[in-house]
């Protein structure tokens, strides 16, 4: 088989991993090496946007479609009659390499199905990984998808030359994990999970206490003065509406994740439609919205200082379910109208962010200008606060918010929402 | 009246200064734009560097610096003179203007800032090599790329460029400046007009990549074109894709969902 049909099959095969950041790694170029690379150890960057509005940032393929598992949601699946194909480790190398001198994308984001054994697979992975590394001095990024169940030994490896590592938590609760994927074993994933925890954070300890000596050739274990090991950390993913879990079920595990195992993102993927589907999952289009809503009450766990409960509280009457009409911040702030207005001009940071339609860069601009004077209504939106949505809920001077008590509040805000959807979509 | 021509920062730098120390307001300065309107001041043109010296020290916060830096690669001619309002201003005025991110002049300087920045990031992105045989030595692999950037930012992009591929030998071309780098140096030479017949056969694959990575089920296409605006699509080899994948997918996400799914086809033929 040649590689382009080769690489039309594994792509397809690895799309509906959500992940394609090439953020949060080291700072590294490839001025004194042999090869080519960079990362910004910040932002990474996105290519191109393929027409489902995804970021292009990684070649993100499978080493292989074929698996010996046989979980319902996934393409892979053993039982499905979708066509396999599998790379070698050169050709996954060369394919990086080729796309990256093009400047088409950041690095590689490689997974597999699972072949002969875990060990075995895992093995294939790191050696793509080592190779790009040692022989051709590749100092682009590198995002590993981790076999839970492989051993200790190479899970160590692993994280010597990838930027970030991930295993899938897949599915929200062990229930829904041993009813469509049978041969998974979460408390291996959790065991896993914490290994590369603990490389992690050991690795972070050198690099800080050897600030000065870290250098982009280091990666090695040998001479090491400092230990670079998954510098951009460990993520996961989980699959949203293919089990019947709530989303406060959803945030719950969420939050566990991120504050157990310093998670540096927890992916949502809406199960989507795939060819030959299992017939013990829904068909019916990917609850996209769903998906869009949990990244924004994830965000608000992370950056706003909400809790899981503020925000799944007042849906107890929809079973722990986010308000797909309006977002999760607005959906509090209806709720909690005893805590408006608040005053432009006076609030704290942390109160102007539960303002809906003030955000970190909002409150900061907010917090700089009002220093120098005291701001009016009309400055908020020199300042790039969109004041459709935050005039009900703040005061200044000259403003008061009229709809408050409004019991039409939320409807209004409904319609705006509609509006900006149709824009969106 | 004073008429000034610049081109680059350092350039606009040096002439401030010395119109700071002579205190001269911005309404009494033009900031020409190009040679032309160059003649048609000339005439009464006098050299203000003949005026007296009011003012001998002037101190600019650093911020504004590194405002103006980035400010002076806009395509927008105004620039020049905007800059030197504000500099006008923090010295003669109010030295803590910059933090008044709602003083209209401020705040255009900043969103000039903005545009300049997101320009960079996007030319970063997409900016596309095409592999082509080196004419002098071909063993050796040539890159080149053809860039239609917003802003004139050539000059603003040359460390992410020669750090990442340091070594290999890259040319890109853009309209306003060029910039080459044979893995040792970078150097910049005038801009080119569209060159012809560049092909590279990797795009194939990348084009093959580009189809199967997507999704029909989640089409999105106004959140793809915030992030991708269509000016940029001339250049990029996977553009020509989207018309194509964009109207098949209602077709194949609706034969997914009609699930003929093997399984489910099996047991059908298993009941017969």
């Amino acid at each position: 088989m040649k590689t382009l049909h080769k690489l039309a099959i594994l792509a397809d095969a690895a799309k509906y991993d959500a992940s394609c950041a090439s953020s949060g790694s080291i700072k590294r170029d490839s001025k004194k090496g042999k090869g080519i690379g960079s990362t910004s150890g910040g932002m990474g960057i996105c290519h191109s946007y393929t027409p489902d509005g995804r970021c292009v940032s990684l070649l993100k393929i499978l080493l292989t479609n074929f698996c010996i598992y046989d979980c319902s949601y996934c393409i892979n699946r053993s039982s499905s009659d979708v066509q396999r194909a599998r790379f070698s480790v050169e050709e996954i190398v060369n394919l990086t390499l080729d796309f990256y001198k093009r400047n088409y994308i950041e690095g590689l984001f490689l997974s597999s199905g699972i072949i002969q054994s875990s060990d075995y697979t895992m093995e294939q992975l790191v050696s793509v990984a080592k190779t790009l590394r040692k022989t051709h001095d590749f100092r682009g990024y590198i995002h590993l998808k981790t076999i839970p169940d492989a051993s200790p030994e190479l899970l160590q490896q692993a994280g010597l030359y990838a930027d970030r590592l991930s295993i899938n938590i897949e599915l929200p609760s062990k229930k829904s994990l041993k009813q469509y994927a049978p041969e998974k074993d979460p408390s291996t994933i959790h065991q896993s999970m914490t290994q590369l925890k603990d490389h992690i954070d050991e690795s972070k300890e050198s690099r800080t206490q050897k600030k000065s000596a870290v250098t982009v050739t280091r990666r090695s274990g040998e001479k090491k003065k400092s230990l670079v090991y998954s510098p951009a950390g460990q993520s996961t993913q989980m699959i949203v509406g293919a089990d019947e879990s709530s989303d406060k079920k959803i945030l719950t595990l969420s939050h566990y994740l991120y504050n157990k195992y310093s998670m540096r993102r927890v992916y949502y993927s809406a199960f989507s439609p795939i060819p030959d589907a299992s017939a013990v999952l829904p068909i019916k289009s990917p609850p996209l919205m769903r998906e869009h809503r949990l990244y924004q009450a994830d965000w608000l766990l992370r950056f706003y200082g909400f809790n899981v409960n503020e925000i799944s509280e007042n849906n107890s009457a929809n079973d722990g379910m986010l308000d797909l009409e309006i977002d999760p911040k607005l959906a509090w702030a209806i709720n909690h109208r005893e805590f408006f207005p608040v005053n432009i001009n006076t609030a704290t940071r942390e109160d102007l962010l539960r303002v809906p339609g003030i955000g970190a860069i909002g409150a900061s601009r907010i917090i700089q200008s009002r220093n120098f004077r005291r701001l009016r209504y009309q400055d908020l939106k020199k300042i790039g606060v969109s004041v459709s949505k935050v005039s009900a809920f703040i005061e200044t001077q000259d403003h008061t918010p009229k709809q408050l008590d409004s019991q039409y509040l939320r409807q209004s805000f409904v319609k705006q929402e509609n509006q900006q959807l149709s824009l969106f979509n | 009246m004073v008429n000034i021509q610049v081109e680059t920062y350092k350039q606009w730098r040096t002439q401030a200064r010395e119109l700071l120390y002579r205190q001269i307001p911005p309404e009494d300065v033009h900031w020409q734009v190009d040679q032309q309107s160059n003649l048609l001041f000339s005439e009464d043109d006098t050299d203000f560097l003949e005026l007296p010296i009011k003012q001998k020290t002037i101190s600019i916060p650093k911020a504004f610096l590194e405002l103006a830096k980035p400010v002076c690669h806009h395509r927008d001619n105004s620039r020049w003179g905007l800059l030197y309002s504000i500099a006008w201003r923090l010295v003669f005025e109010d030295k803590h203007l910059l933090n008044f991110d709602i003083d209209p002049q401020i705040a255009k300087a900043m969103s000039m800032r903005k545009s300049i920045g997101r320009d960079i990031h996007k030319m970063e992105a997409f900016v596309r090599f095409r592999k082509t045989p080196c004419a002098s030595s071909p063993e050796k692999d040539y890159f080149i790329a053809w860039f239609e950037p917003e802003h004139y930012i050539v000059p603003l992009v040359v460390s992410f460029f020669t750090r990442r591929f340091s070594n290999m030998h890259w040319s890109i071309l853009t309209p306003d400046r060029c910039l080459h780098w044979d893995t040792k140096q970078a150097w910049q030479t005038e801009g080119v007009t569209r060159p012809e017949g560049l092909h590279d056969e990797l795009e194939e694959l990348w084009k093959a990549y580009y189809k199967n990575i997507f999704n029909p089920a989640r089409l999105k296409l106004k959140a793809m074109q915030s992030e991708m605006p269509k000016k940029y699509w001339v250049n990029l080899p996977e553009a020509p894709l989207i018309g194509e994948l964009t109207r098949q997918s209602m077709f194949r996400t609706e034969k997914m969902m009609t699930n003929t799914s093997s399984e489910i086809n099996n047991r059908k033929l298993k009941l017969k």
